[in-house]
């Protein structure tokens, strides 16, 4: 319990000395929330014209327009930086210092991560609620406190599924140094098949099937499918069991890649 | 003449460094089939709802994801990785050893970094638009293939001075990622710009990405003229002279200081 408590007390430390640091790059944080906009409002569009043109889309185009607004949000709110930052530290030689620091790096990227969730949130909150109210005017979904409750579970769910499988990407850099091509495959998967490029109900089936399985649904597409209703309790019971599954098993796989990686890695930079 | 030779040190360098990281070579490699699969296939979605987006027909739209791959390859071979990596270079201090250098620093920034890989994108593209041509059995004369070569000219200049000019914020500001504001333009130019409606003018003439692919691909299909790319020959000249004055302005504000 006290190892528990002086691990939440250094994440508590990291996210403050990281909210400080965004108080300096403040310009960041609005060219972060206008890029990550930019890109939804371009599927949007697309696809708005394309069901203002077809009679058999299965979603109108109100309902794209809101499914895009809330996937801008949401990859925002479960983004994390730590394949990025990491693989390229790794690559320069600049991971030591996790190696000598009494703590490790867990708890610094999960601080640090928090520290970019907490501030995007309270730049967007105004603009969602907004949104939100809007959506719901028109009667596109019927929000319920139940619903939000199950947001938030499944959002918690979400960030670790994406630190995990980010902190086992990033520390194959151990072993091949260069990820920028991994890097790029895996930006591509997680676009396509975590819903960010295409609404996944609107993908053919087999591949709609391959996404239920995959870690990607489940940190952008399923958290909006569970605050917007639009799945039953068994399946966001599923949903969940999934997510936890995948934090197991990417968890372990980060300790063997860190053991037997850490053998190979130089520390001198490259 | 001289700048071409300075050019292909950058080239050669690029192919040394490529060769050393070999898995890395593979995976991008691997990476260039599945983007381009996952691109054929999220393109061509729409078009089992509709025989028609804002005009354009399947293979039209598919010959424009050709020029897209075309023009955005050629972009990362020459000058992408180069410009994205200024506000790294402002921010540490390191722009000094550049503009000792006795080549222009603008130039230098821009094509350091020659990402050869990517001519793999450029022959997806091409691949793309030959199968295409073929399919649709387009009658391509002279001047339309000229019309074609010098829209992607112009289109690949344009952008070069567009993502200069918003890296090239990084004078004034710090740690901004300035790249992830300019990225999402380039992305735009999958589609058909007609799909903005009537904003799609900006796109033709205020910030022209249209002649990255939209205006290739029209020139060939018949849509545009093509002397729209004589025309966009001005607008590329009119965008270099911002792109250069913006930097020389900009590089006043460099204090040489990392941050």
């Amino acid at each position: 319990m006290g190892k528990i408590v002086i691990e939440l007390k250094y994440i508590w430390s990291v996210f403050l000395l990281k909210l400080d640091m965004w108080s300096v790059y403040r310009l960041k944080l609005i060219v972060w929330i206008i890029s990550g906009i930019l890109e939804p409002i371009i599927w949007s569009v697309l696809w708005y014209v394309t069901a203002q043109e077809s009679a058999d889309l299965v979603m109108s185009g109100a309902e794209i327009l809101s499914y895009y607004l809330l996937t801008a949000l949401m990859n925002r709110i479960t983004r994390s930086w730590t394949f990025d930052t990491l693989r390229k530290e790794i690559r320069e030689g600049r991971y030591t210092k996790y190696l000598l620091w009494p703590k490790g790096i867990i708890g610094f990227r999960i601080g640090a991560d928090w520290s970019d969730r907490v501030v995007t949130l309270a730049a967007l909150l105004p603009f969602w609620f907004i949104w939100l109210f809007i959506l719901q005017s028109k009667g596109l979904f019927e929000v319920t406190i139940s619903n939000i409750g199950l947001f938030f579970v499944a959002v918690i769910l979400a960030t670790f599924v994406r630190f995990y499988l980010d902190m086992f990407l990033a520390h194959l850099a151990l072993f091949w140094v260069k990820l920028d091509g991994l890097s790029t495959v895996y930006w591509s998967a997680y676009r396509l098949f975590g819903g960010i490029t295409v609404p996944l109900v609107l993908l053919p089936a087999w591949a709609f099937g391959i996404t239920k399985i995959m870690p990607f649904r489940y940190v952008v597409s399923f958290p909006i499918e569970v605050f917007q209703g639009l799945i039953s309790n068994e399946e966001i019971i599923r949903g969940f069991i999934i997510c936890m599954a995948w934090i197991i098993v990417e968890y372990a796989a980060l300790q063997v890649v860190f053991r037997v990686g850490i053998k190979n890695y130089e520390s001198v930079g490259a | 003449m001289r700048k071409i030779k300075v050019w292909i040190q950058f080239v050669v360098l690029y192919l040394k460094q490529f060769a050393v990281y070999r898995f890395d070579m593979l995976f991008r490699l691997f990476s260039m089939i599945l983007m381009t699969g996952i691109m054929y296939v999220v393109l061509t979605l729409p078009y089992e709802h509709v025989d028609e987006i804002a005009g354009w027909k399947k293979n039209e739209a598919i010959l424009i994801l050709g020029f897209y791959y075309i023009s955005n390859g050629l972009a990362w071979v020459l000058y992408r990785t180069g410009i994205s990596n200024l506000e790294s270079k402002i921010n540490s201090g390191s722009l000094d050893e550049v503009l000792l250098r006795p080549v222009g620093s603008s130039f230098y920034v821009s094509y350091l970094e020659a990402d050869v890989s990517r001519i793999s994108d450029v022959l997806v593209g091409v691949v793309f638009v030959g199968i295409n041509i073929g399919g649709m059995n387009l009658t391509v004369g002279v001047l339309e293939v000229f019309g074609v070569v010098l829209s992607l000219v112009v289109g690949v200049s344009i952008v070069k001075c567009i993502f200069l000019m918003v890296n090239s914020l990084a004078f004034w500001t710090t740690e901004t990622y300035l790249d992830h504001v300019a990225s999402p333009l380039v992305v735009l130019t999958k589609y058909p710009v007609d799909l903005w409606g009537k904003s799609k003018e900006i796109f033709y003439w205020g910030i022209p990405m249209a002649f990255l692919s939209t205006v290739p691909a029209a020139i060939l299909v018949g849509k545009l003229e093509w002397w729209y790319g004589i025309v966009g020959i001005g607008l590329a000249l009119m965008w270099n002279v911002f792109a250069e004055t913006f930097w020389r302005f900009g590089l006043r504000f460099y204090s040489g200081a990392s941050r």
